[in-house]
């Protein structure tokens, strides 16, 4: 580290320091803001408890605005200026693929707590969100068993969705469904990009609509849709990514019957989660919605400071060694770090929206299911 | 095959790995079992590899005499060469290896499916490019032999060679062979024909 940038350790010289990256601004602000929350929480809630090893840890956070150049430009400066080697970022794919190179090159290690399109393993990262295998396939087995068989695909035009469609079109032709359509939207859609879909979606009549349009323009379909005289309770929008939070923000009321597939609903019943549901409304405020992302981020703090107290240090590898195969209650339930691939064993839920804006859980796995970022075992053995 | 077929047959495709028990063997095997291959490990390089196999990735050195003992031509399998550099020797090993795809150590997870899916293609595309060429080959003697036939048939019972020709095919037909087997057998009757002729010359 040079002389320079140990100005910045005046502060805390005995904390480890740690970096953070969540959009606090631009279109994934609303689940990024949720992110940076679990993560603030967890972070308090440890150096409330002593610490870590009795130091307590530091974030040092930038804001990326929804901007893969700038998460490319922060994770540079955490790497280098800041002097840090751990950083707990990401949302959109195109962010993490934006500094994965860095990340790698650094020997640095990156926390990921999104759900994403699978097709990834580096040693550098751990992902604790939601691989494919977890969350899009059994969307697809209870869409079937409930709405029927012909799927309206749109979603914003980047690389998760063009992927994640990708495995529902696979899907949906294996099972002997239909899609009757697949479109892109920009990802920061103009209005009347999404009014034509809509309209798109009237006339051709599905009998549901997979949404892969994130962040502000997922916010705008779904109002757009219910405007439209659409009703999701007999034509619902399923996604993988639409929460709690943005449910908040369109319009609990305009939203009853849509469908997300996850392993985190606030309405999930552990004693782990009513005591991060608590935790979490007493500092966000009493309304404050509590979602998956808050829940990753949130977990994963914990898992890393169970990593640290064991590898007694920061250092990627020994770091990395002792996070791999750990198990820890959180929220959503038991979940274990898989040490063949770095994703994490997680428990597959599909909730429906209610008139508070909460999720009702509809259907659960048994079990907390190993994640198969490739795709390795495929769904069609175990429909 | 298509890019989606053999992306879902990945944990059916068969994977050799000829590379030392060491940090980048483990990291690759362990990236290839991540994928879903099935996944062996061989060392040193045999003479016969494994089978029944779809691909090898094996660890070239400057000689591919010894990189690679078993006869390539033999296998129909993709094959992904690892190296160290990229220096002149090596690249020339590269080229000599024929290999479909390369991998430069340290082995990074990423880059591993890429290659073995391109292999996999690259050698899908050759086999079908062989299989054609042999195809080609065998209807240009076929028609070779035809022609022959034709004008045997031709001097012999003074047909027309559109005559002579649908002769061929009419026999073709009825037997349920290819116009080359009819073909073959008339010219050799008629070259067997020629030779009791002589022999009984020499009788006289």
């Amino acid at each position: 580290m040079g002389s320079d940038s140990s100005d910045h350790l005046s502060g805390a010289a005995n904390a480890w320091r740690v970096g953070v990256l969540f959009s606090r601004k631009g279109y994934m602000q609303v689940p990024e803001s949720e992110h940076f929350r679990g993560t603030a929480l967890a972070i308090e809630e440890i150096n409330l408890a002593g610490g870590v090893l009795g130091r307590p840890i530091e974030p040092v956070c930038y804001d990326p605005e929804s901007s893969p150049e700038l998460y490319r430009r922060s994770a540079e400066k955490l790497l280098t200026e800041d002097g840090i080697s751990t950083i707990f970022g990401c949302c959109t794919s195109s962010s993490r693929k934006a500094i994965l190179a860095t990340v790698e090159r650094r020997n640095a290690l990156l926390w990921y707590p999104s759900l994403y399109e699978g097709f990834e393993y580096s040693p550098n990262v751990i992902y604790t969100g939601a691989a494919p295998n977890q969350n899009s396939l059994q969307l697809a087995r209870y869409l079937f068993a409930t709405y029927g068989r012909t799927f309206y695909l749109v979603g914003s035009d980047y690389i998760y969705p063009r992927e994640s469609n990708r495995i529902m079109r696979d899907v949906v032709a294996r099972e002997g469904g239909e899609v009757v359509a697949e479109t892109y939207v920009p990802v920061t859609p103009h209005h009347d990009q999404i009014r034509r879909v809509v309209e798109d979606i009237r006339r051709k009549a599905p009998s549901v609509v997979f949404s892969t349009v994130v962040g502000q323009g997922g916010q705008a379909l779904y109002r757009i849709f219910r405007e439209a005289g659409l009703d999701p309770r007999t034509m619902p929008i399923a996604s993988l990514t639409m929460g709690e939070g943005e449910i908040r923000a369109i319009g609990p009321e305009l939203c009853v019957g849509h469908i997300t597939s996850a392993p985190y609903f606030s309405t999930v019943a552990t004693p782990a989660n009513r005591r991060f549901v608590e935790a979490y409304r007493a500092h966000f405020g009493r309304d404050a919605p509590v979602t998956m992302y808050a829940e990753a981020a949130y977990f994963q703090i914990h898992v890393f400071a169970d990593a640290l107290r064991r590898a007694k240090s920061l250092d990627t590898q020994r770091l990395a060694e002792a996070a791999l195969g750990t198990e820890y209650d959180a929220p959503q339930g038991r979940i274990r770090i898989d040490p063949d691939n770095n994703h994490t064993f997680l428990r597959p839920r599909i909730g429906m929206v209610n008139e508070h804006g909460d999720f009702d859980v509809v259907w659960e796995a048994k079990a907390a299911v190993k994640p198969d970022p490739y795709l390795v075992d495929h769904v069609y053995d175990h429909a | 095959m298509s890019a989606s077929s053999l992306i879902q047959n990945l944990r059916n495709t068969r994977v050799a790995v000829v590379h030392p028990r060491d940090q980048d063997g483990d990291d690759l095997v362990r990236q290839l079992q991540r994928i879903g291959c099935q996944v062996q490990m061989v060392w040193p390089p045999p003479t016969q590899l494994p089978q029944p196999l779809d691909a090898v990735f094996f660890l070239l050195d400057r000689d591919t005499k010894s990189s690679m003992p078993w006869r390539m031509a033999d296998l129909s399998i993709a094959h992904i060469a690892i190296v160290d550099y990229e220096n002149p020797t090596v690249l020339k090993a590269l080229l000599d290896s024929s290999a479909h795809g390369v991998l430069v150590r340290p082995i990074r997870a990423s880059g591993v499916l890429s290659n073995l899916v391109l292999a996999l293609s690259m050698r899908g595309y050759e086999s079908r490019l062989l299989a054609k060429i042999s195809k080609l080959e065998d209807t240009l003697r076929t028609r070779r032999e035809i022609e022959k036939a034709t004008r045997l048939l031709m001097n012999l019972r003074n047909l027309s060679e559109d005559d002579a020709y649908q002769f061929i095919r009419k026999q073709a037909t009825a037997k349920r062979v290819p116009m080359g087997t009819i073909a073959g057998s008339i010219i050799n009757a008629h070259a067997m024909l020629a030779e009791l002729s002589r022999d009984g010359e020499g009788e006289k």
